[in-house]
């Protein structure tokens, strides 16, 4: 009996050993929303995109394209071309999407700070299916803005998100 | 060179049933009214399936704290904070054999999110069946387009 305990205790342990992971961090270059004017009072589509690679990253890692065991978003920061652009949005909800993933809700910030041109949105506690996310060739940024008063012009944003990942050593 | 003409004139048929297909399901895009009158849903498009957002309400404001209605009843507290003007209560609906499925419709009210199939019962009015699990055990809104002027 004791024999096979241990026998259990060190495959459990073998099993660990290889399966020990590591957390590293992903950012993505700056991706463009831009809502096309003219906008109308009310909540508005702001659409960008971006291939995010994975596999190329985790290579230059170090790490094989299958070592992607989860991942999670951890924050996003958006870059406006000038405080105008804050001033006239009082909230600003973010969503990703992919062909083969449905769209979810990962970010809002509410009300958005006048005069500003950096905004960091509060990033969603619950999220699914992130890792399946950033193995698609082309993720979708989907942005609900609110904008307080009609504007001719289009509204622009940079996005940089920052994803965590835990990958197989 | 009889291979090349047929294989021509299927590409081209393909190309045209799949435009047609794609411009059928475009005709959800527009203005709803579910039967409640409580909001409005514009329906959009974006990479070929189609999403709702709620562009207005019949009461705008929350009566407990005056200041514009919240998802509250979200399940995941730190989504709580997302204003319900501008909403997206229908995603990922995709246009397949007369009819969008495969999507989801999320209940602000109730904080709960069900699988949603809309049929077309003509230009105007939606039937959007929100279920759990078996489809036949749902309920049935109907939504009619509301015409911008």
């Amino acid at each position: 009996m004791k024999v096979l305990l241990f026998f259990w205790g060190f495959l459990l342990c073998f099993f660990f050993a290889c399966t020990e992971s590591q957390t590293i961090t992903f950012k993505t270059a700056p991706i463009a929303l831009v809502a096309s004017g003219p906008l109308f009072e009310g909540t508005n589509t702001a659409q960008g995109e971006f291939s995010p690679n994975i596999a190329d990253y985790l290579k230059q890692q170090g790490l094989a394209p299958s070592s992607l065991q989860n991942a999670t978003l951890q924050k996003v920061t958006l870059t406006l071309p000038d405080s105008l652009q804050s001033d006239l949005v009082s909230e600003i909800t973010l969503q990703l999407a992919a062909d083969q993933v449905d769209m979810q809700k990962v970010a809002v910030l509410n009300p958005v700070p006048a005069g500003q041109t950096q905004l960091t949105l509060s990033v969603a506690q619950e999220q699914k299916k992130i890792a399946d996310l950033l193995q698609q060739n082309k993720i979708l940024l989907v942005a609900d803005v609110n904008i307080k008063k009609d504007m001719d012009a289009d509204w622009q944003a940079t996005a940089v998100l920052e994803f965590l990942l835990t990958v197989k050593k | 060179m009889k291979n090349l003409i047929l294989f021509a004139f299927f590409a081209f048929f393909s190309t045209i049933s799949a435009l047609s297909a794609q411009d059928a399901g475009d005709k959800l895009i527009g203005l709803w009214e579910p039967s409640n009158g409580k909001v409005r849903i514009k329906i959009e498009k974006i990479a070929n399936k189609y999403y709702g957002k709620i562009v207005w309400l019949r009461e705008p404001n929350d009566p407990q704290t005056g200041q514009p209605k919240l998802d509250k009843n979200n399940p995941d507290q730190s989504m709580r904070s997302v204003p319900l003007k501008g909403y997206r209560m229908l995603k990922d609906f995709v246009y397949a054999d007369g009819e969008w499925n495969n999507g989801t419709i999320y209940d602000p009210e109730s904080g709960s999110t069900y699988s949603g199939v809309i049929k077309a019962k003509d230009d105007n009015t939606l039937d959007l069946r929100g279920y759990v699990g078996v489809k036949a055990l749902g309920r049935t809104d109907v939504w009619k387009r509301i015409q911008v002027k």
